[in-house]
Formats: C-alpha cells, sequence, structure tokens
C-alpha cells in the first residue's frame, strides 16, 4: 500500500481568497485520531461554471466575473499543487456547455496540464455534459488528465486500495441515478464522484434548481461506498456520507457558507475528513444602505460611499429606509466609479424606501392631492408599485419633471 | 392652529425682535418702510420655513431670498410659537440659511422635536399640521400684496391659482397640469410601441429584439460549432477506425512476417542439424557417372538385332527386270487423222440415213454405201413407193411402223454398246444413227398413212396434184442434198483410207473393216504395253525396299556393337563384373540403382544446404533468432498499442496470404490517408470557426439588460397610466366637491362683503371659475367685476377654498396684507367686519397702510382676544 505523507511545508486550510496568501486563515482544520492512517489525499471542486453568463452585473462587470471565474480556476490548481494532494477531482460543471468561449478549452488543458503528473479527475455535470461536441472531447488531454465519459461508474485507481468510481452526465437533462444498481466488484476503499441531486433535506436550500441524476445520501453506504463527493449544489455541505464543496467562487449575491475547494483525506477505513479553503478570487457581498432623511441625492450617494468604504470586491448595495420624496434617486448614476472605484463592481439597488411624504396627512387633504393619495392608497395594487404610483402623482402635483419613481 | 408669537432674529431689516399675536384678530398697522411686508414673511417663514430640497431655488424662493435676507448679513433665521388645536404648544425655529438644523419642539413635553411631524423639502412647515403644505399655505390662508396686485394684471391669473388650490391647496401645479405633465412625461419617456414611433418604449422594443437576433446568432454559431464538433468528431473517429485498420493490418503484415520468420527459422535450425553446419559434396561426379551408365543401359536397351531377311536380294530382282519382253511395235491408238477421218465417215452416214428417212423419192437410192451400212446384214433396203391412198396408207403404216420398231431397237442397241465399251463406242454410234433414221421413217410412213384417199373427189385430185407437185420439189431438193451427202462421204472415206494407210494398217475394199482391224490391233498392243509397265514397276519398288531393309540391318548391327562397346566400358568403369552383356546389364543395372539413392541423396542435403545458406543470407541462426525474438516483441508491443492481444494478431495473420494482406494493407492506408485528411481539414475549419465563436454569454447579458430596460419602459407606461387614471378621477371628484362648498361659502359671505350688489354665486366645478349674480338677476363672471369687486371676490373664494381644505382637525390662520386696498370705505368696513367675525373661528392677522383701517381695529378690536400693533418706519 501506498502510504502518502503530507510535506510539512504545506500549510493547512490555506486561504487563498484575495489577500489571503501562504499566510493566510485557516477556514477549517480537521485533525485526525492517530490511529487513522490517511492513505490519500484529494482536492475537491465543482460547479465553477466558466462562461457562466451573469445578468444581474453591467456588461463590463459582467466580463469582469467571468474573469474571476478564471482566475478561481488557477487558484484551485495552484492549492492542489501547494498541498501536494493526490488528485484534484471536479464535481461537475467546470464550464458552460452552450456558451463556452473560443478559449476555455485551451484554458482548461493548460491549467491541468501545468499539474502534471498530478491527478486531474473529472465527473462533467448537466451543465457540461460529455458529448460529441463537449470541449472534454475536443481538448488534447495531458496524460494526467482522466474525465470519465460513461454515464455508469467507472472506476479509476487513485491508490492501492482506494478506488475512486466516476460518471458523466451525457446529456443536459434526464440523468438518472448512477448510484442506482451499483456496488463495487473490489475490495478496498470505494469513493464516488459525480454530479447529482440529494434529495433528502439539504435539497430544501436549492429549492428550485432542477433534480440532475438524483440520489438519497443513505444510498451511499448501501452500495458499498464510502462517501461521495458531488456536485451540483452551490450551498456548500458536509454531509455524514457526501460533501457539496459549493461554487468555489460567488455566481450570485446572497450566496453564503464556506464555499471553496475541499481538502478530502481519506483514511484506511474508508472514513474522510474535510477542509474548506477559500479559493474565490474575489468577493460578492450585499451591504444594505439606510438613506433615512437623506434629501437630496449626494446625501445619498455619500451614505452608500461610507458603506463601501470598508468592502471588497463585487457589491450589491440595497437602499432602504425614509427619504425625503424631492430626492432625485438614479441608481444608474451610483456606478464604482462614483461611489467606490477600488470595488471590483457596484450593482445598486432600490429596497425598501419610503418616501418622507406624510401620506397620511395627504390623504387627509381635500384636495385632488388628497383624494389622489387616497385613491392610490386603495387601488390594489402591489406595495412597490403602489409607491411609485404615488410618488410619481405627487411629483406631478407638484410641479416636478422628474416623474419616474425607481 | 394659532400663532402666538414671531421672533425675527435676522430677517430682512427686522433684527432681534418679537412680534406677539392676538389669539383672534391682530391689526397690524404701518406706513411705507416700516418692515411691514417683512413681518408678513416672517410670520410665514417661521411657520413654513424654506424648502431645502434638491435642485435649484425657483424664481418665487429666490424672489423671497432677495427681499428677506437679513440686510446686515446676519445669521438668516426666525422663530416663532404655535399652540395648536390640539392642546399642543410648539416652538418652530427656522435656520433659513441651513447653517444649522430647523426644529419644532413641543414645550409642554420637554421641547420634545416634533419635526418629523412636519418635516416638508428639509424644514419643518407647520402648514402641514393644517393639511397644507407651505406653498398651498401661500395660496390661500397667506394672501401677500403682490398677489392682490396680481389681480390688476389678469382675472385668470388668479382663476388658475385657486385651481391649484383646488387641486394641491395651492402648489404650482393644478390637476390639469400635473396630467399635462403626465402625458407629456409619457410621451418623451415612453411614447408609443409601434413600428412608426422612434420613443424610447419603441427604441428598447427594436434594442431587445435586436439583442434577441444577436443572442440566437450567437447561439446559432454555438450550435453550429458544436454540431462542428461533433462532425470532426466524426470524421476523427472514421479516421481513427481506419487507422486502426490500417495499423492492424501493418501489424498483420508483421507478424506475418514474424510467422514467416519463425518458419525460417525452425527451418535453419533443422538443417543446420541435419547439415551439421558442413555443406554436402557434390553429386555431380556421381551424377555423371550415373548418366554414363545410364546412357549405356539405355542404348543397350534400345539397340535389336537386325531382323532375318525372307525375300530375294535386290541384285536378284534386278535381273528380273532386265529379263522382261520388249515392248510391242506399232500404235498403240488410232491417232488424229484416223480418227478425224472415221468421225467424219460416220457424220456423213448419219446424214445420209437421216435425209432417206425424209426420203421423197421412190425410188431406190443409189447409194450402196450407205444402205448396206445402215441395213442388218442380208436385208437391203426397198426404194420408197407411193402406194394407193388406203392401201398405200395402211402399208405404209405398217411399215413405217416395222421401220420405226427397228430404228427404236437399233438406236437402243447402239447406246449398250456405247456404253458397255468404251471400244465398240462407234458401232453403237452407227447403229443408234440408223435406229434414229428407222424412227424417222417409220414416222413419215404415219404421215402418209394419215393423209385421205385421192380419188374421191375431183378436188381431192387437184387437192393430190398439188400435193405431188410440191412431192416432186420435194424430190428434188432431197435428191440435191444426197448427192451433196454423199460426195462428203466419199472424201471421209478417202481420208480414212489414207489415215489407215499412213498408220501402217492394212487397208482392203472396205475401209471400215481395215479401220476396225486397225482399232483392235491398237488395242491390242496397247494392253500389252501396259502390262509390261506394271511388271517393271512392281520390281522396281522390290528393289528399293530391299536395299532400304538392308541398310537398316547394317546400322542396327553398328549399333548394338557401339552399345555393348559402352556397356562394357560401363562394366569395367563402374568395376561390376561383364562376363557376358547380360550379366553386365544386371549388374549395371544394380549399381546404378544405388548411384541414383546415393544422388538423390547428395541432391537432397545439397538442396537444404543452399536452402539454409538462402533462409541465413549470410547470418548466423543466433541472429536470426535474435531478430525473430525482436519481431515478435515489435508485434506484441503493437498489438497492445491497439488494445489487442497478440495471439488475435497473429490469427489475423495466418488467415490471409502476404499478398492478401498487403493489397488491404494499401486499401486502408488510402482510406485512412483520406478519413484522416477529412478529419484534418474539418478540424482546421472547426478552428477557424472557434477563432470566430461569439460570446454567448454577453449575448444574453445584452438581452436581460434590454429586457430590463424595455420592461422597466412598461412598467413606467403603465405606472403612468395609472397614476393619469387615479390624478382624473380624483380630479373630477374634488371638483365635483369643491365646487358647491365653494358656492355655499361665497353666497354666505358676497352680500355682505360686496354691500348687497352681489347676492348669489356660482362656481364651474372643472375651472373654479366664479359667477356672481347681481341685484339686476344677472349672472356676471367675476373677472368681468371691477378691479376691487374681483378682488373681494377672490378673496372670499381663497378663504371658502381654505376652508374646505384644510384639516377639519385644526384652524387655519389668516395672513393679509392690504387685502382692503382696493375696496372702497363701505366695503373695507364690511370686510374688516366679516374678518374680525372670521376671527373667532380661525386667528386672522392683517397688515394695513390704511388710517380707516387702523381706527376700525382702534374701535372694534378687544384685547386680550384682538390687539392693533402699530409699526413705525425703520
Amino acid at each position: 500500500m501506498i502510504l502518502l505523507s503530507l510535506p510539512s511545508s504545506i500549510p493547512r486550510g490555506r486561504d487563498l481568497s484575495p489577500g489571503g496568501g501562504a499566510q493566510g486563515r485557516c477556514i477549517a482544520i480537521m485533525i485526525h485520531p492517530p490511529d487513522i492512517i490517511e492513505i490519500m489525499r484529494l482536492l475537491l471542486f465543482s460547479d465553477l461554471h466558466l462562461d457562466a453568463p451573469f445578468r444581474w452585473a453591467p456588461a463590463g462587470a459582467a466580463r469582469d466575473r467571468r474573469r474571476k471565474l478564471r482566475e478561481t480556476l488557477r487558484r484551485v490548481a495552484d492549492l492542489a499543487a501547494d498541498l501536494d494532494v493526490g488528485a484534484l477531482c471536479c464535481g461537475g460543471d467546470l464550464y458552460e456547455h452552450d456558451r463556452f468561449s473560443s478559449d476555455t478549452g485551451e484554458l482548461l488543458r493548460a491549467t491541468f496540464e501545468d499539474l502534471y503528473p498530478l491527478a486531474v479527475v473529472i465527473s462533467p455535470g448537466n451543465h457540461d455534459w460529455y458529448g460529441p461536441s463537449s470541449l472534454y472531447r475536443q481538448v488534447a488531454w495531458s496524460p494526467n488528465v482522466k474525465v470519465f465519459s460513461e454515464d455508469r461508474l467507472a472506476p479509476v485507481s487513485l491508490a492501492e486500495g482506494l478506488t475512486l468510481w466516476g460518471a458523466a452526465h451525457r446529456a443536459p437533462a434526464t440523468t438518472r441515478n448512477f448510484l442506482e444498481g451499483f456496488h463495487p466488484d473490489r475490495e478496498g476503499v470505494h469513493l464516488a464522484l459525480f454530479h447529482g441531486s440529494e434529495l433528502g433535506g439539504f435539497a430544501i436550500e436549492e429549492r428550485g434548481k432542477i433534480s440532475h441524476a438524483p440520489f438519497r445520501a443513505e444510498e451511499i453506504p448501501e452500495t458499498g461506498l464510502h462517501h461521495a463527493l458531488v456536485g451540483h449544489f452551490h450551498a456548500p455541505f458536509d454531509g455524514e456520507w457526501h460533501t457539496y464543496p459549493g461554487n468555489p467562487d460567488p455566481l450570485e449575491f446572497g450566496e453564503h457558507g464556506d464555499r471553496g475547494a475541499v481538502l478530502v483525506t481519506v483514511s484506511a477505513d474508508g472514513s474522510v475528513s474535510r477542509e474548506r479553503h477559500r479559493v474565490s478570487s474575489s468577493l460578492v457581498s450585499d451591504v444594505t444602505v439606510r438613506v433615512d432623511g437623506a434629501r437630496y441625492m449626494d446625501q445619498v450617494m455619500d451614505r452608500v460611499r461610507e458603506a463601501l468604504c470598508s468592502c471588497e470586491g463585487f457589491v450589491r448595495v440595497t437602499l432602504t429606509g425614509e427619504m425625503d420624496p424631492g430626492v432625485d434617486l438614479r441608481t444608474e448614476d451610483m456606478t464604482r466609479e462614483s461611489v467606490a472605484e477600488h470595488l471590483d463592481g457596484v450593482v445598486v439597488r432600490i429596497g425598501d424606501i419610503r418616501l418622507a411624504y406624510d401620506v397620511d396627512a395627504l390623504a387627509r387633504e381635500g384636495t385632488v392631492r388628497g383624494l389622489f393619495v387616497r385613491k392610490a392608497l386603495a387601488a390594489d395594487l402591489e406595495e412597490d408599485r403602489r409607491r411609485r404610483v404615488l410618488v410619481m402623482g405627487l411629483r406631478a402635483l407638484d410641479g416636478r419633471e422628474d416623474l419616474e419613481v425607481r | 392652529m394659532r400663532v402666538e408669537s414671531v421672533t425675527a432674529h435676522a430677517f430682512g431689516p427686522i433684527l432681534g425682535q418679537t412680534l406677539k399675536l392676538a389669539p383672534q384678530m391682530t391689526v397690524i398697522a404701518g406706513g411705507n418702510e416700516s418692515a411691514k411686508s417683512s413681518w408678513h414673511a416672517a410670520i410665514y417663514a417661521g411657520l413654513c420655513g424654506r424648502r431645502r430640497g434638491k435642485g435649484a431655488a425657483r424664481s418665487d424662493e429666490r424672489r423671497f431670498a432677495e427681499l428677506h435676507r437679513p440686510w446686515d448679513g446676519g445669521h438668516w433665521r426666525v422663530s416663532a410659537v404655535v399652540l395648536l388645536d390640539d392642546g399642543r404648544r410648539i416652538e418652530l425655529d427656522q435656520d433659513l440659511d441651513g447653517r444649522s438644523g430647523c426644529s419644532a419642539r413641543d414645550l409642554l413635553l420637554g421641547a420634545r422635536d416634533v419635526s418629523g411631524e412636519i418635516m416638508n423639502d428639509g424644514a419643518p412647515d407647520a402648514s402641514k399640521w393644517l393639511g397644507l403644505d407651505r406653498r398651498s399655505f401661500v395660496a390661500t390662508a397667506c394672501v401677500r400684496q403682490a398677489q392682490l396686485l396680481g389681480v390688476l394684471e389678469g382675472a385668470e391669473t388668479l382663476q388658475s391659482h385657486l385651481e391649484r388650490a383646488a387641486a394641491t391647496a395651492g402648489a404650482d401645479s393644478t390637476a390639469t397640469e400635473a396630467l399635462e405633465r403626465l402625458k407629456k412625461f409619457r410621451h418623451d419617456h415612453v411614447g408609443r410601441d409601434d413600428a412608426r414611433s422612434n420613443g424610447p418604449v419603441r427604441r428598447a422594443t427594436r434594442a431587445l429584439d435586436e439583442a434577441r437576433e444577436r443572442l440566437q446568432m450567437a447561439r446559432d454559431a454555438h450550435a453550429g460549432y458544436l454540431e462542428a464538433c461533433e462532425e470532426v468528431e466524426r470524421l476523427r473517429e472514421e479516421a481513427a477506425a481506419a487507422e486502426h485498420r490500417r495499423d492492424l493490418l501493418d501489424v498483420a503484415v508483421a507478424a506475418k512476417r514474424v510467422e514467416d520468420l519463425r518458419g525460417r527459422c525452425i527451418r535453419a535450425a533443422q538443417l543446420y542439424e541435419d547439415s551439421g553446419g558442413v555443406a554436402p559434396a557434390s553429386s555431380a561426379e556421381v551424377s555423371l557417372l550415373s548418366t554414363q551408365v545410364a546412357e549405356a543401359l539405355e542404348a543397350w536397351k534400345q539397340c535389336r538385332e537386325p531382323p532375318a531377311s525372307d525375300g530375294l536380294p535386290a541384285a536378284e530382282l534386278e535381273t528380273q527386270i532386265a529379263m522382261l519382253p520388249p515392248m510391242p511395235d506399232g500404235p498403240v491408238s488410232l491417232g488424229r487423222d484416223i480418227e478425224d477421218s472415221y468421225e467424219r465417215l460416220c457424220r456423213c452416214d448419219q446424214e445420209l440415213a437421216y435425209h432417206d428417212a425424209n426420203c421423197s423419192d421412190p425410188r431406190p437410192d443409189s447409194r450402196p454405201g450407205t444402205r448396206g451400212r445402215l441395213q442388218p446384214a442380208g436385208q437391203q433396203a426397198q426404194a420408197p413407193e407411193i402406194p394407193t391412198a388406203a392401201q398405200g396408207g395402211k402399208v405404209a403404216g405398217r411399215r413405217a411402223a416395222s421401220v420405226a420398231v427397228v430404228g427404236a431397237f437399233l438406236v437402243v442397241s447402239g447406246l449398250i454398246a456405247g456404253i458397255g465399251a468404251s471400244g465398240s463406242r462407234i458401232p453403237g454410234a452407227l447403229l443408234a444413227v440408223a435406229g434414229a433414221v428407222l424412227i424417222a421413217a417409220g414416222g413419215v410412213g404415219r404421215f402418209i398413212r394419215s393423209r385421205r384417199p385421192l380419188g374421191s373427189t375431183r378436188a381431192e385430185l387437184s387437192k393430190l396434184e398439188a400435193l405431188h407437185a410440191a412431192d416432186q420439189e420435194r424430190r428434188r431438193l432431197w435428191q440435191q442434198r444426197q448427192a451433196e451427202l454423199l460426195s462428203a462421204r466419199a472424201r471421209a472415206q478417202l481420208d480414212l483410207q489414207q489415215a489407215l494407210v499412213a498408220a501402217g494398217a492394212a487397208v482392203g475394199e472396205d475401209v471400215m473393216i481395215a479401220f476396225d482391224e486397225h482399232r483392235k490391233a491398237c488395242a491390242d498392243r496397247s494392253s500389252s504395253v501396259a502390262e509390261q509397265a506394271r511388271r517393271r514397276d512392281v520390281l522396281e519398288a522390290q528393289i528399293v525396299e530391299r536395299r532400304r531393309f538392308e541398310k537398316m540391318c547394317e546400322e542396327m548391327a553398328a549399333a548394338r556393337a557401339d552399345a555393348l562397346s559402352r556397356l562394357l566400358d560401363a562394366a569395367e568403369v563402374c568395376g561390376v563384373p561383364a562376363g557376358s552383356p547380360e550379366e553386365a546389364l544386371c549388374a549395371l543395372a544394380a549399381w546404378k540403382e544405388r548411384c541414383e539413392i546415393e544422388r538423390d541423396d547428395l541432391d537432397r542435403r545439397r538442396r537444404e544446404w543452399e536452402e539454409l545458406k538462402m533462409i541465413l543470407d549470410d547470418k548466423s541462426i543466433d541472429v536470426l533468432a535474435d531478430e525473430l525474438a525482436s519481431g515478435e516483441r515489435e508485434v506484441a508491443d503493437r498489438a497492445r498499442e491497439l488494445c489487442l492481444e497478440p495471439d488475435d494478431v497473429y490469427r489475423l495473420a495466418r488467415s490471409r496470404a502476404m499478398v492478401e494482406l498487403a493489397v488491404s494493407w494499401r486499401d486502408s492506408n488510402e482510406t485512412a490517408r483520406e478519413a484522416r485528411g477529412e478529419a484534418d481539414r474539418a478540424g482546421g475549419a472547426l478552428e477557424s470557426q472557434r477563432e470566430r465563436l461569439p460570446a454567448v454569454a454577453d449575448a444574453e447579458e445584452a438581452v436581460e439588460l434590454a429586457d430590463e430596460e424595455l420592461k422597466r419602459l412598461r412598467d413606467l407606461d403603465q405606472e403612468l397610466e395609472l397614476t393619469t387614471e387615479l390624478l382624473v378621477g380624483a380630479q373630477a371628484e374634488v371638483q365635483r366637491d369643491i365646487a358647491p362648498k365653494v358656492a355655499l361659502t361665497l353666497k354666505r359671505w358676497l352680500p355682505r362683503v360686496t354691500a348687497e350688489r352681489y347676492l348669489d354665486a356660482t362656481v364651474d366645478p372643472k375651472t373654479l371659475k366664479v359667477s356672481v349674480y347681481d341685484r339686476r338677476s344677472r349672472w356676471r363672471s367675476a373677472d368681468q367685476l371691477s378691479h376691487g369687486a374681483t378682488e373681494q371676490v377672490y378673496l372670499l373664494l381663497r378663504v371658502a377654498l381654505s376652508d374646505c381644505l384644510v384639516s377639519k382637525s385644526e384652524s387655519c390662520p389668516l395672513l393679509l396684507d392690504d387685502v382692503t386696498v382696493h375696496a372702497d370705505s363701505r366695503r373695507t368696513v364690511e370686510i374688516l367686519e366679516w374678518l374680525h367675525e372670521l376671527s373667532a373661528e380661525r386667528q386672522v392677522v392683517v397688515f394695513t397702510q390704511e388710517e380707516q383701517v387702523t381706527s376700525w381695529a382702534q374701535r372694534s378690536l378687544r384685547e386680550p382676544a384682538d390687539a392693533l400693533h402699530e409699526l413705525f418706519t425703520l
């Protein structure tokens, strides 16, 4: 049996996020009990979604986000090399089949070739499904790259007594449960690497996501597998029998949890321990800015600037609070250049903005305005639309030209 | 709400002064330059503050600032204390410069800040407690001198101002203007969504369509690229399959060679072992001797004993030839002259016979020769006679029949004789000619017999005479011809005679007999000569055959002797006993058999040695074995490269001949080359296509942005439409509600204020246009009254509107600056009385410069409910 020992120079739980560096902070450290012999360490990641569209971002920012995804791939590869793992495992959705750009294949090839002889094992998912036209077929991979191409679990021996079973999505949908009817045909420790939807309680978090290659966590030990390394759900999850690393670089706002690459240490008894490493090349965060009492646009922008000065990466600003109705609020004017040049990008949206109209007082007026307010309040409208209609009418009655309300 | 006091910390010319106001009516009197209007403005500012919101100051705001900023440049500030109808006492502190904060504090609750209740455009606005704001307060409750003067410029201005009050309690915009603004905004910022429009929504629609089109193109290009990828993949798979097939055949060829090499190695090892590594001796010598022996044996076997002779020797046969008899003397044939003469003679006889058969002359002919030749021996031909008609006919008929029968017999006999023997052709011919003549004669007889009897009638006699004459003529001609024929026959007979004589024949009287004898003699001689010639030929043939036989015997004897000599020589060379030819023959045969076995063995070993040399090709067996091992390794390696077992490759190699494998390899190589070329070309095109691959994600995001923009515009459109709808409804409803109320208020106060000049009033609900009813029962528009009357009507209208607009929980103070300046003394008093009465419900502050008003105040006002303040010129 080949036993891999950890090089002493490898910092555990190294944070490769921006500013992390070699001495970066540790996200999680798992200490192995001394009586368990580890047979291999693997670095798992999935759902990078290279070339994914960012519909919520302005055009330039979207392209920047895609560049960041590529940088994250580089960070994952660097982490694998630094940790001297036995293999780098990808649980699918590495890129987007329907959108890949002209140089994505070369990027992947060169990145994984640089890791030679470190093994790179990929199980294509529903977004990078394995087909005649997929990049996996077009790219001349270096010998250290193994792409699973069958829609059933196939073995790869990573070390003596350690078999990694992988499978590929062969179509963008309707992929069946890989675990159904599966049993290892040999002795040793068995891991699985695939892209699928766990149908248990964890799925609640990813509600709305289409179920691909559905399975239940309890099927993993029933089939004889010791652990499953799985992609598809973007929220990270460390289950008893399976691990979702989560998308390593933010794709949407509001993503929480320690997403990134997972260092999986496999022991001789089949147990695994996991360390999560942040590898994102940028941060995407949500910031709420209160605009209470703001009487003009500059005041709002000052508050946004103040809120963003300590942020990094890509920030979505949500404006809330009670604001003077006279404020000509124009979110399109709040660009990265105007509010936070040090950030990668800024998206400003209107949240629960209440204009400082005394609506109750206005409604008591016996004027056209008062009656208009009463009618608007009584109309069957969504609150946000009611707000806009109300403000629009009041502005028109005030003789203002800026009638549009955001 | 009532204003208790106003402190102008710094306001226009006023600095640090406080003006206390009575709870009901306060008259503030002062002349020009007494800061009367400044105080009016200070009260307004103390209550409502200044707008501090976004945007540049409006013209009226700028005008207000120009008029009322502290003249000494101090901190522009004013404060006021108001008492609300709910009992709260509020101090309003208005920082009109915006340097520090404005505030509204409840003095009864520890100066708690209540600014939030009345904040308006950045400053506390106490008019909000009235349901108004600082602008609508100015429009309704705070009547400035300038506004009254504005009436002079046109009643439309005041009417519009009142309409604004109805819409927004006096703000700048009327509902109609607001609707117009909404409409314009919708036109400018949304527009129509039809093909002819170029408004924002149409542009956004087009932009979205274009973005979608670009996205579709990008997706199509991407899908096309994916399809091309699949096609290239398929071509590459085909090329790989073809190359695999070619490589398989190539390995099979190599395996075939290895198989061949393995066979050669085995064969070489076997040959080497058989030969012991030494080249075998040559079989040439043995072969040569064996060949000699074989030739000797063959020669001996081939030669035979000469045959025994059983015929006459050639010399004796030559003797017999010499003893043959001589040839007979004389001609052996008739000769040409004799035959010609004889033929002419016979022809003449035939012609004569024919001529006789057609004879008309009854006399016997004098041609004895002819007759004699024609008649059989002992019979003489009778001369023709002329019988009677009947008898003659019958006799002639019988004779003619007899003659014809005889003639026919002769013809047959002649022909038989002519056919039967060539030697008797002439007599046969003669018999045939004679027969023919007789047949002709019989025919003539029948002709004669057929004629009718002569003496029957004279006519018949005449006819007979004619016939006789004709007969005579024919007789003459017949005789003439006969003479000619006889002459020719005589010449022919003479010629024959002379020819016979010339041939040495004995010619007697009858030349025909001589001719017959001569012809027989010739025939006899001819037969003799032929017999002798046949005899000689037989003998000569026998001689030739005998000589050949004798020569053959001699040659056979010589060959046998030579064969025996060679046989004996061979026996001697071979060392076998040769006591007799037979002994030598047997011994040599046995020797030869042994020799041939030895030679065959040598030949075999020699061939094997040559084969070994050819197999080794100047190499050693070890080298060959190394080559075999190397070849086997190569085949195994290449088979594994093709994911095959070596045995499978060898099986394929064994199943085909090398030629077949080579042909298959060439075919598959061509196929593979073409397939690879096609795949490479497609791959190149794919690479080019990949470089032009559009960014689908960019296009998707562009669509998203365009879609968002269109959605924003459509939402905006819906919101504008909804706002307009609500505003139109509110406007119509308010106008319907306000107009009667305003009219009622006007109707209550109008007669008193106008000294019973006008008794009634109506208000247009849509335009708020006022019409008054005078004592002459006429309705007149308020715009058409005198300036003073118009001002009074619209003063009432303002108060009436404020009654309608102001919140019912608070009373609205009236701040009036010189509102009676255009009223006559009677109406001034009426107005002041009316205001004083009104002050019981709401606080009234009247600024005036008129002595009459001051006098009235001094008379009518009662402290502490009322107050009169006189200002002095600054």
